[in-house]
């Protein structure tokens, strides 16, 4: 517990000291730190419990990779859990909390489960709790105890919880475009990004650090770092941190997550906490780097042991040492320029290297500097409860005392060493583990590549630098990558193949030939080649060693699983959820992919490894739903009468994207009150009815005429001008697609009008049959549906009351406008004449007029009506009255016209013109359509006539109240003038084949059966007497 | 039948007229006199004159003279604009074109409903859609919170038009010349989707200092 | 991302187009018999690679397209508009060249007579539409051959 902060060095300001929380004490921190170094330079080295077994966990690492230090950011509604530790920057008043452990983190009472870890192993819980006890109870028992087990055990395990209150923060969504976007600002993302900027290529680069520099941010001279970052800016690359690119899609589409204002420690209100941007880039280089993995020993999770090179980062960025006294274990050479500069901050520092022979030059270095050396040993257990403070090494079992022969023994074992701890011990309070690097080839396994495996450099890489053909580059230490040089001459070349890539499209449009384009960067790789290490296996004395730290799978696990069957990566994966938890196993993939290899009897590159999907980093969700929350979860489309509505009592509801008045309430009105009121108002005087929300579409041309006539089952040819007509469209295989009525307003001007919920589909109907498939017709169709409000007003007083309003009062004559007459006319409002465009038209059954107003001018023309309707004792009415009145007059809406009927079925097959083809014309006779006992319309009445029922039940025959029945009930209502309640739906062979029988409605969910009666659904005024003269 | 003209004297009652002129910062109306400097500016045309031309391939020429003649402009390249004594004529669709603001424009149009309805028709889209003018370096920004248009400058220059969605609802977007150094966009949203585009593109300008202004 | 060329607009992302459905479909005459209509709504091939359909640009020009994809990739080989006539002025300079082209053919007429000209096309059109009506009620596109796939 000895890690401290030095007094100078690293890139943090000193001058601005910070205070910060942690399980609610007061620490300080420095600006520039994250959460994780803050806590080390504290000695908070304990930070959080494993998922299963509340081990002690402590930093493991200096990134992304972090599968140690997960802790809640603040709390209540804003809280935050599972938040990594060493990415969290640190700010005035930052509040951090340990999880998953009581009371706290250092002292855990469900640490006992350790005790128990050995039965604790894979699968555990579902071999040892479903279908028990006792057995005999069968599957169904089994399952229920199973899952009441379930509850107790999610409790026990588990990671932070999350605030089950509504989040409180905003996000929102940004779209880019880029010539080139690169991924990472490591020295080959920099370098990438300046070889692009400087051919005169827009660059975005992005980085998931508030620091610029990636790999170089571990480096103690900066010079590099800061030459690279202003020659970029001088370049105007534009540069985003605290920026994640979590997923790249087909077509040079990224997906960024930007952390705005987690940051900081009083955001503005409106600033939002993570904005997702969807970038198009032309090329996408990227340069993510490499991260540094551990290997399996005994006790490989305690607190004190972590990556070498995060304890390198720690120093030179924070300016933390994080330990006196430091061991490293490692199979390669990139720890020794750490162990040099942990040696020269003051700690004393031993290495233990697997590989018996590290070349001369090596040796030299490490002796000069005093640092000691255990060669050809493994570290093989850490001591230590909660820190280690010792290490246990350990060589191979089977010729221990042979180092010489080790690299034949460990190519027999896939780098899983059998070995004994001989006795040596090391004393330490740190202890630093280096098992090779793994190129984070997250991002390009997304985009389909499938990453090979590299014996020689003991990883998973690339199999190219570039791929032209996805206009995509690898650059850096993602190709695996070792050197500074290197990766600076792949950073180059992917900035050139940017350029190429550019330079092409320009010249040959988007279909180019790609050309191939092959690195020319080697790999220098190390002096002495990386000995492959993956699992140090202590052969009588086994210890518990760990792959996966979140999700506390263990050695043993993976060859429990292996042992099991699950052979196929994919299936290991999710038996032992190894590279499930948050960090998706960016350290113990690896290992685990050898353990399992080695099982197998298998080289590694055989078992291969999972496919890699976005995120790349967590996600919160509500960074992903950005702005369309609450009540912009869609957007709401409103009537040009919508605020005259609410202003008069209408209670809205949902008609699509629309909000349309439902009923107006008067004071001590409940909806059934409101609609039986409304729609009796309008039988009996007169109603005034929002109906905007109904498609409109203008159609323009000298082939109209014909256009309507090959859409339209009915008639239209011989439609007079100045006439509406009610007509029915059917879709190609006959069934009917919609209904609404044309006006003829021209020789070639027509206007439509769909059904609300087909308004857009019927556009594009008309538009499809124009442009496909009848090209020579000469028509142009406009949707005009947010150019007109559209009101109705109807009931025997509308004709007088509709003469108050207009300019003159003899338009609407029975003369001049009978039944399906359309004129244009104006209405005097606020002393002007307004235009508009009337239809003698009704959907009530009422003597009606739908009237058509320029929007901008609707709520005028609204005043004027409803003052003259009111005065004459008429009232508002929502969709529920006009629901009402139309299930009366049986006529059908998009309830009916459900996609499943013919015109037949729906009653209205006498106005299908037989003399003439249309669409549809031909498969509505396919003889299934054409049979005589399909459901058709019908009227249905309760027996009992006191009685109700419900939409959606099913008519059955009293004998057979089961099953799909021979009908069903699509709208039902309470009607006034009937005098009872009364529905409407469909029933095979129609209402003449049960003439005088008893029909069950029958609700099997609620188990409520109703005897009804069918009836002609045209239940009052059948002949249409009320709405002519 | 005719189309409905607009007609100055009549007020009209757009789908945004409610909305609060002002300035408007950090989610809050402030005072003007605040502070000098203001981000963006919005304002909302409250009696936009907006009519549809289409034509057919073998009328373009007719309809260009036409054009020329009495409005000084011609139909557009794909995605481009026209402007000329204040109408903007937008290429929208292969032969479709919509004649944007102007208040001379009565004569050209009464022209070309003059000709054979096989030449050119005329639509009167008025009050259809809601035109809001957006000026500011942070435009484009903005903007894209928004919809997914390349507006670089090197790519969407003044004098190009793009229908896309706005947070899923089909928009018209045009760039002009710019205005007082700035960028400057104009945006036609369907009228019965404005208020809810509205409030969704004031939610995002709230970063910004925004003069909010109809016109 | 699903990118889409526009003839008309560009490249634009898919969530300004809509699908349509097999663009490699004849559709037979209205007056066609029952059997070729079933052939075309209801047979359908399932094609693993490349397929033609239609896409509409529905919150953009509104053309409806032909798009050349393949269903395993993604891949988009080619867009054009269904309608030619659309496709050939979708193009830059278009209606420059076809101006041009109006205008020299036109020579020395005048805007009213080229006006006069389209119009009695109209009317020799509309005069045959309505033959058509009368006589066999059959449209004027006359591909009632049986679809077949490629």
């Amino acid at each position: 517990m000895s890690a401290k902060r030095l007094h100078s060095g690293g890139i943090i300001n000193r001058s601005v000291p910070i205070t910060f929380y942690w399980d609610d004490m007061p620490f300080t921190a420095y600006e520039g730190d994250t959460l994780a170094a803050a806590l080390l330079a504290n000695q908070q080295t304990l930070v959080a419990r494993s998922f299963k077994y509340h081990r002690p966990r402590g930093i493991m690492s200096a990134g992304v990779e972090e599968s140690g230090a997960l802790v809640t950011i603040g709390s209540g509604a804003k809280a935050t859990p599972n938040t990594t530790a060493t990415t969290q920057e640190i700010f005035e008043g930052l509040h951090a909390y340990g999880q998953n452990a009581y009371p706290h983190v250092r002292f855990d009472v469900g640490e006992v489960s350790n005790l128990f870890g050995r039965f604790f192993a894979a699968g555990f819980y579902y071999k040892t709790f479903m279908g028990i006890p006792p057995l005999e109870w069968g599957a169904q028992w089994g399952t229920k105890i199973w899952m009441w087990y379930e509850k107790l055990i999610r409790r026990a395990a588990g990671m932070g919880e999350a605030s089950r209150l509504p989040d409180p923060d905003s996000y929102e969504h940004q779209h880019a475009f880029c010539d080139v976007l690169v991924v990472g600002s490591g020295i080959a993302g920099l370098t990438a990004a300046i070889t692009a900027a400087e051919n005169g290529l827009d660059v975005l680069l992005v980085e998931q650090d508030f620091e610029w520099g990636g790999a170089l941010l571990s480096h103690a001279d900066i010079s590099q770092r800061v030459e690279l970052i202003n020659k970029a800016e001088s370049l105007r690359v534009r540069m985003m941190k605290r920026t994640t690119a979590f997923g790249l899609y087909e077509n040079g589409c990224a997906g960024l997550l930007e952390r705005v204002s987690e940051h900081l420690s009083q955001p503005p209100a409106t600033m939002p906490r993570q904005r997702v941007w969807q970038v198009q880039a032309g090329y996408t280089i990227v340069a993510s780097g490499s991260l540094e993995r551990g290997f399996a020993f005994g006790n490989n999770d305690r607190p004190g042991v972590m990556t070498a090179n995060a304890a390198q980062h720690y120093l030179n960025r924070f300016g933390v040492l994080v330990g006196q006294n430091i061991v490293i274990a490692t199979n390669n050479d990139s720890v020794y320029a750490t162990a040099i500069a942990l040696q020269q901050a003051g700690a004393a520092v031993s290495i233990v290297d697997a590989r018996a022979d590290i070349g001369l030059e090596l040796h030299q270095t490490a002796s000069d500097y005093g640092i000691a050396l255990y060669l050809g040993n493994m570290v093989g257990n850490a001591c230590g409860r909660a820190h280690v403070n010792e290490v246990e090494l350990a060589m191979p079992y089977a010729n221990s005392a042979n180092a010489a022969s080790e690299s034949d023994n460990e190519q027999k074992t896939n780098g899983i060493v059998p070995c004994s701890l001989y006795g040596t011990r090391l004393p330490c309070d740190s202890l630093l583990v280096s098992g090779g690097w793994s190129p984070v080839v997250h991002l390009l396994s997304q985009r389909g590549i499938k990453p090979v495996w590299d014996s020689a450099r003991a990883c998973f890489v690339p199999p190219a630098a570039h791929y032209p053909e996805l206009k995509l580059s690898a650059a850096g230490a993602v190709n695996g990558l070792w050197d500074s040089d290197d990766c600076i001459q792949s950073g180059r070349e992917a900035g050139l193949a940017a350029v190429l890539a550019a330079q092409q499209a320009a010249a040959n449009g988007s279909n180019i030939a790609h050309a191939k384009i092959k690195s020319k960067v080697a790999g220098r790789g190390w002096q002495t080649p990386i000995a492959p290490l993956y699992e140090v296996q202590i052969v009588k004395r086994p210890k518990k060693s760990f792959v996966d730290f979140q999700h506390d799978v263990t050695s043993d696990d993976v060859r429990l699983a292996q042992r099991e069957g699950f052979v196929s990566v994919e299936h290991l994966k999710r038996y032992t959820t190894l590279g499930m938890a948050t960090d998706q196993g960016k350290m113990g993939n690896v290992v685990g992919l050898a353990q399992m290899a080695a099982a197998a009897g298998k080289p590694i590159d055989e078992v291969g490894t999972t496919t890699f999907r976005p995120p790349y980093t967590p996600i919160s969700i509500g960074a992903l739903a950005g702005r369309q929350v609450g009540s912009h979860f869609r957007p709401l489309r409103r009537t040009p009468l919508h605020s005259w509505n609410e202003a008069r009592g209408a209670v809205m509801t949902m008609a699509g994207l629309w909000h349309r008045p439902w009923y107006y309430a008067r004071e001590g009105e409940s909806i059934s009150d409101a609609y039986r009121r409304e729609a009796k108002t309008v039988r009996e005087c007169v109603g005034l009815c929002d109906v905007t929300s109904l498609g409109k579409i203008a159609i323009v041309g000298v082939d109209a005429t014909e256009l309507l006539n090959r859409l339209y089952a009915n008639a239209f040819a011989k439609l007079p001008i100045g006439k509406a007509r009610y007509g029915v469209m059917l879709r190609d295989d006959g069934i009917v697609m919609d209904d609404g009525t044309t006006w003829r307003l021209s020789e070639h001007e027509y206007f439509m009008t769909t059904t609300t919920a087909n308004a857009a589909k019927v556009m594009a109907w008309m538009e499809e049959c124009l442009q496909t498939r009848w090209n020579e017709l000469r028509v142009h169709v406009s949707s005009v549906s947010d150019q007109w409000a559209g009101v109705a007003i109807a009931g025997p007083q509308s004709q007088k009351v509709l003469q108050q309003c207009l300019t003159n009062a003899a338009d609407v004559d029975n003369e001049r406008c009978p039944f399906m007459a359309v004129i244009n006319t104006t209405i005097n409002a606020a002393s002007q004449k307004i235009p508009c465009r009337i239809a003698r038209i009704s959907f009530s059954g009422e003597r009606a007029y739908e009237i058509y107003i320029p929007s901008d001018f609707a709520v005028a023309v609204m005043d004027v009506l409803w003052a003259a309707v009111e005065a004459a004792g008429g009232c508002l009415y929502g969709l529920e009255a006009l629901g009402t009145m139309r299930i009366e007059k049986g006529h059908v809406t998009a309830a009916e016209l459900d996609g499943r009927v013919t015109i037949e079925d729906a009653g209205l097959g006498k106005m299908a013109s037989v003399k003439k083809s249309y669409i549809g014309s031909a498969l509505k006779n396919r003889p299934e359509l054409l049979k005589e006992d399909r459901p058709r319309l019908v009227g249905i009445f309760p027996k009992q006539r006191a009685q109700t029922f419900r939409t959606g039940a099913l008519l059955c025959t009293p004998d057979n109240v089961k099953g799909q029945g021979i009908g069903w009930i699509t709208a039902v209502t309470h009607s006034e003038v009937v005098g009872h309640w009364i529905g409407i739906g469909y029933v095979a062979g129609g209402h003449e084949a049960w003439a005088g029988k008893t029909l069950v409605a029958a609700d099997l969910l609620r188990n409520s059966h109703v005897e009804v009666e069918m009836v002609s659904p045209h239940m009052f005024d059948p002949f249409g007497e009320r709405m002519h003269d | 039948m005719t189309n409905t003209k607009s007609n100055s004297s009549i007020t009209r009652q757009g789908a945004l007229a409610s909305v609060r002129p002002g300035v408007y910062e950090s989610g809050q109306w402030v005072a003007e006199s605040a502070s000098g400097a203001v981000d963006i500016t919005i304002a909302i045309t409250q009696n936009l004159n907006l009519q549809q031309i289409t034509f057919w391939q073998e009328s373009a020429a007719v309809l260009n003279q036409q054009l020329q003649t009495h409005l000084g402009l011609s139909i557009p390249e794909p995605l481009k604009t026209q402007h000329a004594h204040g109408a903007t004529l937008l290429r929208l669709e292969p032969f479709k074109c919509w004649l944007v603001g102007g208040s001379k424009t009565a004569d050209a149009l009464s022209s070309l409903l003059s000709l054979d309805i096989e030449a050119a028709s005329v639509l009167d889209l008025s009050h259809a859609r809601t035109h809001i003018s957006i000026s500011g370096q942070p435009a484009a920004d903005l903007l894209n919170r928004h919809l997914a248009i390349d507006l670089r400058e090197k790519s969407f220059l003044a004098h190009s038009v793009a229908s896309t969605v706005f947070d899923h609802v089909g928009t018209t977007l045009y760039r002009s010349e710019n205005k007082n150094g700035a960028p400057h966009y104009e945006l036609l949203l369907p009228r019965t989707f404005a208020l809810s585009l509205w409030e969704q593109l004031l939610t995002s300008a709230s970063a910004s200092r925004t003069t909010i202004t109809h016109q | 991302m699903l990118r889409i060329k526009c003839p008309f607009c560009g490249e634009r992302n898919h969530n300004e187009f809509s699908y349509g459905g097999d663009a490699s479909i004849k559709y037979p005459a209205l007056d066609a018999p029952l059997q070729a209509w079933h052939d075309a709504v209801f047979l359908r091939e399932n094609i693993c690679g490349r397929q033609l359909e239609t896409w509409q640009h529905v919150h953009g020009c509104r053309m409806w397209l032909v798009v050349e994809r393949d269903t395993q990739t993604h891949e988009i080989f080619s867009v054009r508009a269904a309608d030619e006539k659309m496709q050939a002025f979708s193009q830059t300079g278009s209606v420059v060249s076809l101006s041009d082209n109006a205008r020299d053919n036109a020579s020395n007429n005048t805007a009213a007579s080229v006006a006069h000209q389209s119009a009695a096309s109209v009317v020799d059109k509309s005069a045959s539409n309505a033959a058509n009506h009368q006589a066999t009620k059959k449209p004027p596109r006359k591909k009632s051959k049986k679809a077949k796939r490629k």
